[in-house]
């Protein structure tokens, strides 16, 4: 990375208009530890690309992040934390809320032929840990010398929150409706899918302010008929201000919005300020809002 | 006006004019550490999804904005400016505040309520004029002191390389910061003669070199030196030019103001002490109007459509630790920010200032405002009624900073009061003040 960075700086010195994809890839980020990450997970992937399974030597003296590979069938082809794993398929393998995990890694990164990069969250047990941690690992679809795709990934326990989880969030369920429609809402909710992860969750409203996904009570329909659900279009956040109403608002105008507004966090008193992701998608004439919520971190520095 | 005694050590003085060379070098300085703050209109407007052409023209507008104020300062024509060098940049206080108003009602909202700040310290600066009773000798070194305190949070985290809460201490940045800082000091401490005038430049340009050297530079900085236009109009990314104002926004604008124009007063009551060896008290008049110049600066931020501006600490500690305070400084430093407005790729070039060099430049000159504002209070000789009158609010003021927790359930309109230690300390200091004259 810091090889990269200066080789980078002097080239834009000479060449003004150079171009770094890597670059604007890693603006969408953040923390330094998350893009951190994905450098080296694009490191990685070049290597590979380059040197095939040769490169796995050169993974492993890699000091920083621990770096998996994976074919496309879900057979490990280098880990160097759980060398039984590998040759094995563990395409089933599911994590402690029945995430499909291999299964999430291989959709994210080809779900989308020109973006084979994503992220995919699980609880898993943190080498030396003793209860299992959120684990957020970043994946890349990568071809290597034979033509054959692979997965190249490493992940980190306990991360802060990136914007970018959600818009990948929002943005999957947005596909899935336009797949199957009103249908998909049912996935949403369920804690095995890739749209409920640590604390974030899915909620859909429509265009009144109903709420037909609601995170805080996903059973209830089942006992109180559909169209069941709470209104919020009344809903002031800690500063008095209609977040539903202007999340509805917004969204008359343009197909996508963010929306922050000023919630507690779980066990504060004082407001903290939450950062929301907003779609909107049309199924059959009807309009709906799909969206996603978390608290910002600010910069350190930012309170004088 | 009272007679005014020019300090030995000074090499250049306020009304006194540089040879042009040294005078360009020493603007140049000025105009790096003034660009040390225009991350946070890019902040701002990253944070509510602006594109990188609209970030850039609000750069380019803080720019001209702050080049006007700094000019306005330097010029103490009237009511308007102090005819100190005074430098304007974008005020980091107005960051928290800028960005709600930006996520309530994008940029028209933000342009507005700026307007609304600025209109404020216009105000304030023609009511403090009447009101010196309020801000005897001691209180302006404690607003000096606070001034410099404010500034702890973003230089020790920059002097570390931490940015989040979590973040690891990254050494190679620390090293450098250690060294750029070494250098400030050694040649200030060391240099008998012209040296000086350039201590800050010096361990920056050191600082700069590590940087590089240690790939110390963020990836959206260089995005944004890569992709900015060698000449470009400031205005090109900007879609609207409408005002929008908002009530509920009002008491944080305000309040906000408020706690810049302290910093402002903090900035001038040293710009004053520098120039006179026989500085006994402020010219409360001229800070009137150092203020008017201030609160001008801000309402053309406003109506260009910039980030609030207001006057930098850093380049008053600046002027302190090199001796040069002449307000042509500040004429050329102001025109060159105006003009650099105009040419993005050599503006980001200069603002790209790396952390360290960053952290290393506001420690040094918090090192000079401390000891600036203790020597305003110790020297206005202590009395047991002054002991109380900065003590209590020193405290107090303080714990806004160390236990923001405690003032949890204040009042949402009257939060904002306990954000800043400045303000907090002062008001309590002026009314405790009262209190105890009328007690005697």
């Amino acid at each position: 990375m810091m090889r990269f960075r200066v080789l980078s700086m002097l080239l834009v010195l000479a060449f003004p208009t150079a171009s770094l994809a890597a670059d604007e890839e890693l603006d969408k980020y953040q923390f330094r530890e998350t893009q951190e990450l994905i450098d080296s997970v694009h490191d990685a992937a070049e290597l590979f690309s380059r040197k095939g399974a040769r490169a796995f030597a050169e993974f492993e003296k890699e000091d920083s992040h621990y770096l998996f590979v994976i074919d496309i069938h879900g057979t490990p082809l280098f880990d160097p934390f759980n060398p039984d794993l590998v040759g094995k398929n563990i395409l089933s393998l599911r994590d402690l809320e029945g995430k499909p995990i291999i299964r999430q890694m291989i959709d994210v990164t080809t779900r989308d032929p020109s973006d084979p990069g994503g992220w995919v969250h699980y609880l898993w047990l943190e080498p030396g840990g003793l209860l299992p941690t959120w684990k957020s690992s970043y994946v890349l679809r990568t071809t290597g010398l034979d033509g054959t795709d692979v997965l190249i990934g490493s992940g980190i326990y306990n991360m802060r929150t990136e914007r970018q989880f959600l818009v990948e969030t929002v943005d999957a369920a947005v596909d899935l409706i336009r797949e199957k429609g009103t249908a998909a809402f049912a996935v949403f909710a369920d804690r095995s899918s890739r749209f409920v992860y640590k604390d974030i969750y899915l909620f859909v409203l429509d265009m009144t302010g109903h709420v037909i996904v609601d995170p805080a009570s996903p059973d209830l329909k089942a006992f109180a008929g559909e169209g069941s659900g709470r209104n919020l279009l009344g809903f002031r956040d800690a500063m008095g201000r209609k977040t539903i109403e202007e999340m509805i608002d917004a969204l008359k105008t343009t197909d996508t919005a963010w929306i922050s507004y000023m919630w507690p966090k779980p066990g504060e008193t004082r407001p903290s300020k939450k950062i929301a992701y907003l779609r909107r998608v049309d199924v059959k004439g009807t309009a709906y809002i799909v969206g996603s919520d978390y608290f910002a971190i600010d910069p350190i520095w930012k309170k004088f | 006006m009272e007679k005014v005694l020019r300090p030995d050590d000074l090499i250049y003085a306020v009304d006194e004019r540089p040879p042009l060379a040294v005078l360009l070098v020493l603007a140049l300085q000025h105009v790096f550490v003034m660009s040390s703050t225009l991350i946070l209109p890019v902040v701002i407007l990253q944070e509510i999804g602006g594109s990188f052409a609209e970030i850039r023209s609000v750069v380019s507008l803080s720019m001209i904005a702050a080049g006007i104020g700094t000019i306005l300062q330097s010029l103490g024509r009237g009511c308007v400016g102090s005819g100190y060098l005074v430098p304007n940049l974008c005020g980091p206080s107005f960051l928290s505040v800028s960005v709600h108003a930006a996520w309530i009602g994008g940029l028209p909202l933000m342009r507005g309520m700026t307007i609304v700040a600025g209109l404020f310290e216009l105000f304030f600066s023609r009511v403090i004029s009447k009101l010196r009773v309020l801000f005897p000798v001691e209180i302006t070194g404690l607003v000096v002191v606070m001034v410099a305190v404010m500034l702890v949070p973003l230089g020790a985290s920059k002097f570390v390389g931490i940015d989040y809460a979590g973040d690891r201490i990254q050494p190679a940045v620390v090293l450098t910061a250690t060294i750029t800082l070494a250098i400030m000091i050694g040649v200030n401490v060391m240099s008998r003669g012209r040296l000086k005038l350039y201590s800050v430049l010096i361990g920056m340009a050191a600082g700069y070199l590590l940087s590089l050297l240690f790939g110390i530079i963020s990836s959206v900085d260089l995005y944004n030196l890569m992709h900015a236009p060698l000449v470009d109009s400031p205005i090109r990314g900007l879609s609207d030019f409408k005002f929008s104002f908002d009530l509920s926004l009002l008491v944080p604008f305000l309040i906000v103001s408020l706690c810049g124009s302290l910093k402002t007063f903090g900035n001038l009551v040293i710009a004053q002490k520098a120039n006179d060896a026989s500085w006994e008290e402020a010219n409360i008049g001229n800070i009137g109007n150092g203020l008017f110049a201030d609160g001008l600066s801000v309402i053309s931020a406003g109506l260009l459509g910039g980030m609030a501006t207001d006057s930098s600490a850093s380049n008053v500690g600046m002027s302190l630790a090199t001796r040069a305070t002449s307000r042509w400084i500040g004429f050329i430093a102001g025109a060159l920010f105006i003009l650099l407005a105009f040419f993005p790729q050599l503006s980001s070039l200069i603002s790209i200032m790396p952390d360290p060099v960053m952290g290393a430049i506001l420690i040094f000159v918090i090192s000079f405002m401390v000891l600036s504002g203790l020597q305003i209070i110790i020297g206005s000789g202590i009395d047991t009624r002054k002991i109380f009158v900065i003590g209590v609010p020193f405290a107090l003021g303080l714990s806004v900073d160390i236990l923001p927790e405690l003032y949890a359930h204040v009042p949402m309109w009257l939060a904002p009061l306990f954000e800043s230690s400045l303000t907090l300390a002062t008001l309590l200091a002026v009314a405790l003040n009262q209190i105890l004259r009328l007690r005697r």
